[in-house]
């Protein structure tokens, strides 16, 4: 008997749909199989925020983890010719019993496989106020996969990973270059990573059925992204482990007695900022002026909805990079095109930890 | 002091003047309306100096009054029957914000069908919102109830909204002798600026009210208002005390016992039905029966302790309800309900009965209550219940 | 007054001072966020701002944290007027009495365009005649976006909502008519000195707005277009881009209504076709060209009853 979760990372609205699928298209293929399973979207992230970090879960209940070896098997053959599994529901009652410490849960207790949609979330997520930022790989098992959808190497990605003293695998693959759909990649990716979770035969049998005219062909994303995907084994950390933006836990939160009464919370300074919720992992992309083109206009510093810029033309209107989301309406308003936005992972070396 | 003959609704606007509240919000709906009519005269004459806003619903009573309470002003609002029902979002997020605003309910039946008359399911289906609640027994009552209720919700201790609940007509409309302090005794007891608090809204110094939380936090603020509802108990004690002290009566805070001494049974309920409770409790001493009648002054806070004091030594206890709550266990009164699971782990404890009595505004007459006074003193002899809740009254 | 001037002109008059500061859950590109901090920036440090549940409710403050350096509080979805009025009232007795210091604040009450036009609009109201010193400001994104964009009575024919979905049977999506809420404030409310129409990509015009709006005597009401991103489907980086084209094509019209006196505040040079603002935004994508035409004769009609044209 095992329990197997599956957790997406996505950003809000632009990719709420494609997480949704991605469970729904996991816990198919289990049930598929004669499995249980639980899928959702995590109650706090709603409603969601254009950009802001959401997750997304599935989660299976099953008497042995589907077999690496068939799935190998099961790979060399055609999709159009790969025939559904035949769902065994004997143990469906005790696998279902074996799920319930699972339910009335926001998150899983622990997961097999992170996907994550947007290589930028890569630097941890700080979806809500006062909790600070959560490590990509804070809920995975030792030994479980991250699967990226990014252009870049593992190698690269690592450098903005936080040092855990967990042993977990991390693979790539370029999903937006295979399917606009771009959950399918990583999910053949993840079946070829982590195996076990579902077998290769349930979800290409639930992919062909779901896509319809189209399935045959979304099939063979999956199958591709099988073969493709590359990955590194990353080696635990040494202790002790420095990290300056931590998660705040829950037992360090104020005692009730502590709290000010009547739901009060002390403003912050004016001009100053709310220190106890950043909104940098919210950005993909980063705004960068250019000092030959920036005609000092102020407009960036006018418009940015998020308070995030200096009023100080000498600095051209620095950008304060705790709170930026990277919306990008300063380079859209600005006249003379003096701003660019760049993608947050060109700026090797930043560590958000 | 002077004593004068008038209503309820007039008492309690005397107080409410006394109390020099800073905002009024007003909206009609009888029987309370009295009230705001008496304080819009006062301001009218220049008796009261308050801003007094005629609202466009009971809603926005509410919503005005938990707000300008907010800003640290001293409030009044009040409403009845379906109106409170009404008001109810607003109702519900004013003792969360922990403002002391002070309202009055004229109990009224929930329509369908539309009827003055007097019934406390209104009022109590706040029952479990953080609300303080009274019932005076009559008009002096409401007066004093009121002017201690500034005084309690006030308090940094408590912090909670609270109402004052009179029942339709014979509290809001019946004249009767009240006596009024003068207005500097009145401010003795109760100064006409709030104690500081750090929950005001004001520029000087800038915070966030009732920010959206998430789980993280929920169940501490809950506990918040658990604790500050305790408080509120040896508060209201205090607040009593110094009451008697200045004004020589107010009697005692939470249950008055009315010739309970050495009674083998008694009655209790709340609001106006104490007098009636008086008159047949003397008529059945004189008969024998050795009855009396607990008079509930406050149902929030409950004083747990003093109810299982008052009422442990009874072989027999009838609760009188004059409201309803369809379907509840026993299909039962809502104070009925309480009361028993309060004597629940007492190893000794009396029989509790349920009367459903005045509802839809009807009498609590003197021989309906003689008869429930009769009809447990022969459960106190035989133990043995027939009908554990009772209609008085009913057609049938 | 708080303010050396009303009148902001130039980039020179905008306070350099961020009264809502850094740190909120509003989605990139969001246009009611940029009207808070407009707001805030207008009104200044002796202002309390009072705002109704919706998006900047819930998203702008999370408990233990909020991003306003001026005090600030929750008001129920229907109890913005009343909210103002209560809070006004509180200050004008309590000077009035010598229970606190007189002096100018400034009561402001935030809305959106469901808290405003439909479940608040009786509470406006009265608050608006019950006559005291404070401004009630809309800000319109044209749908109930906090709880997932549903339909409300400002949001315009033929948008796309979750509750208005184009379907097989039912291809236009929202066919009720956007309410005309601050003509109707204006013509129901002959007290009222100053309403006002703004948008988030004017931001002189409306910060000088929300300061006449404050400094006249009593009520005052200011309803601001505030493009959104997850609500109207487009990239974050068009808010100001699609407010702007929201004024240029007519869909959106600047004027303020002084005293009675109406009076346009920015008129177009030469009014874009609608179809420039509509095609921009995915919740317009189901319409034909024939509903654009449609929409267009609709919005030239009013343009021209405006003065526009």
């Amino acid at each position: 008997m095992a329990i197997f979760a599956v957790e997406f990372d996505g950003r809000g609205v632009t990719q709420t749909a494609l997480m949704r699928a991605a469970s729904e298209i996991i816990c198919s293929a289990a049930d598929k199989e004669g499995f249980p399973s639980l899928g959702y979207e995590r109650y706090d992230d709603a409603p969601d925020r254009v950009g802001v970090p959401i997750k997304g879960f599935s989660i299976i209940s099953r008497t042995v983890p589907s077999s690496y070896e068939r799935d190998l098997e099961d790979v060399a053959i055609d999709v159009e010719k790969l025939s559904p599994p035949t769902p065994d529901y004997s143990n469906y009652q005790v696998c279902y019993d074996e799920l319930a410490p699972e339910a009335m849960l926001y998150e899983p207790r622990a997961v097999d496989a992170v996907l994550v949609l947007d290589d930028t979330l890569v630097k941890g997520e700080e979806p809500w106020a006062y909790i600070g930022v959560q490590p990509i790989h804070e809920k995975l098992k030792d030994g479980g996969a991250i699967i990226v959808n990014s252009k870049r190497d593992p190698e690269y990605l690592l450098e903005f990973i936080h040092p855990t003293t967990k042993r977990y695998k991390l693979a790539v693959i370029d999903a937006d270059s295979m399917d606009k759909i771009i959950i399918l990649p990583l999910i053949g990716a993840m079946l070829r990573v982590a195996p076990g979770i579902v077998s290769y035969r349930a979800v290409i049998a639930t992919v062909k059925e779901r896509y319809k005219a189209e399935g045959v062909k979304k099939a063979q994303v999956i199958k591709d992204a099988y073969n493709k995907v590359r990955w590194i084994e990353v080696p635990p950390a040494k202790q002790p482990i420095q990290i300056k933006r931590k998660m705040r836990l829950f037992e360090e939160f104020p005692k009730w007695h502590e709290m000010p009464e009547g739901i009060v919370v002390y403003a912050p300074p004016v001009n100053g900022s709310n220190p106890h919720f950043k909104t940098d992992t919210f950005r993909t992309y980063r705004p960068i002026t250019d000092p030959n083109k920036c005609n000092k206009d102020g407009l960036c510093w006018l418009y940015c909805p998020d308070s995030a810029r200096s009023p100080d033309p000498e600095t051209l209107f620095a950008v304060n990079l705790e709170y930026c989301k990277g919306c990008g309406v300063c380079a859209e308003v600005c006249p003379t095109k003096a701003i660019k936005m760049v993608n947050e992972l060109d700026f090797r070396g930043e560590k958000i930890w | 002091m002077v004593r004068v003959i008038t209503t309820g609704t007039t008492a309690i606007a005397t107080a409410v003047k006394h109390a020099d509240v800073d905002v009024i919000s007003a909206y009609p709906i009888r029987p309370y309306t009295g009230v705001m009519n008496e304080l819009a005269r006062m301001i009218a004459d220049g008796e009261l100096d308050a801003e007094y806003i005629v609202a466009d619903s009971e809603h926005t009573q509410f919503e005005i009054a938990k707000h300008a309470a907010a800003c640290g002003a001293r409030v009044f609002t009040g409403s009845a029957g379906i109106g409170w029902a009404f008001a109810h979002e607003a109702i519900v997020v004013t003792p969360t914000d922990r403002v002391p605003v002070v309202a009055m309910v004229g109990n009224r039946a929930l329509d369908d069908p539309g009827n003055f008359g007097v019934e406390h399911t209104d009022v109590l289906i706040t029952r479990d919102l953080g609300w303080m609640m009274c019932w005076p027994e009559n008009p002096q009552e409401a007066y004093d109830l009121t002017l201690m209720g500034y005084k309690i919700a006030e308090n940094p201790k408590v912090l909670l909204p609270y109402v004052v609940c009179c029942d339709g007509n014979f509290i809001t409309h019946v004249r009767f002798p009240v006596d009024l302090p003068d207005e500097e005794l009145a401010r003795e007891f109760l100064p006409p600026t709030p104690p500081p608090r750090s929950n005001v809204l004001h520029p000087d110094r800038p915070l966030s009210i009732a920010p959206h939380v998430d789980y993280y936090w929920g169940a501490e603020i809950r506990k918040q208002m658990d604790q500050a509802m305790k408080n509120a108990i040896e508060v209201t004690r205090k607040v009593h005390e110094e009451f008697n002290k200045i004004f020589g009566r107010g009697g005692p805070p939470f249950i008055e016992e009315i010739n309970t001494k050495d009674a083998d049974v008694a009655m209790i309920g709340v609001g106006g039905m104490a007098m009636p409770a008086r008159a047949a409790v003397r008529e059945l001493r004189q008969k024998g029966i050795n009855i009396g009648y607990v008079k509930l002054r406050r149902f929030r806070p409950f004083a747990t302790e003093e109810i299982r004091e008052a009422l442990r030594k009874f072989k027999v206890v009838a609760v009188l309800d004059n409201d309803f709550s369809f379907g509840s266990a026993h299909c039962g009164g809502i104070i009925f309900q309480e009361i028993r699971s309060a004597l629940y782990d007492l190893s000794e404890k009396p029989i509790i009965v349920n009367y459903l009595i005045g509802l839809g505004g009807r009498e609590i007459t003197i021989d309906a209550m003689k008869s429930i006074g009769k009809e447990i003193y022969e459960i106190s002899k035989t133990k043995e219940v027939k009908q554990l809740v009772k209609w008085v009254g009913i057609r049938e | 007054m708080s303010w050396e001037k009303i009148e902001i002109r130039t980039l020179k008059d905008v306070p350099k001072e961020e009264y809502y500061v850094a740190g909120h859950r509003t989605c990139q590109g969001c246009g009611p966020a940029l009207a808070c901090k407009f707001i805030a920036k207008a009104a200044g440090p002796r202002a309390i701002c009072i705002t109704a549940t919706g998006c900047m409710y819930v998203a702008n403050c999370s408990y233990n944290t909020t991003p306003w350096a001026i005090p600030w509080m929750h008001a129920q979805l229907g109890g913005i007027g009343s909210a103002v009025a209560g809070a006004a009232a509180a200050y004008k007795a309590m000077m009035r009495k010598g229970k606190i210091k007189k002096e100018e604040i400034h009561v402001i009450g935030l809305a959106g365009d469901g808290g405003a036009a439909d479940i608040g609009l009786s509470a406006i109201s009265g608050a608006l005649l019950s006559g005291g010193d404070h401004l009630i400001i809309t800000y319109d994104n044209e749908s109930y976006a906090n709880t997932g964009i549903q339909a409300s009575s400002l949001t315009p024919w033929g948008a796309w909502t979750t509750f208005t979905p184009p379907g097989k049977m039912l291809r236009l999506g929202n066919v009720r008519v956007k309410k005309d809420l601050p003509k109707m404030i204006a013509a129901g409310h002959p007290n009222v000195r100053y309403v006002a129409t703004a948008s988030i990509s004017f931001p002189f015009d409306l910060m000088t707005k929300i300061r006449k709006g404050l400094a006249v005597k009593g009520p005052a009401f200011i309803q601001i277009h505030t493009p959104c991103p997850k609500g109207w489907k487009f990239p974050p980086e068009l808010t100001v881009r699609i407010g702007r084209l929201a004024v240029e094509t007519g869909m959106w019209t600047l004027y303020e209504i002084e005293d009675g006196q109406f009076r346009l505040t920015f008129k177009p040079p030469k009014r874009k076709p609608v179809a420039e603002y509509i095609k921009l935004q995915g919740r317009f994508a189901h319409l034909r060209e024939p509903d654009i035409r449609y929409i267009q004769e609709q919005v030239d009609a009013a343009c021209k009853q405006l003065g526009i044209d």
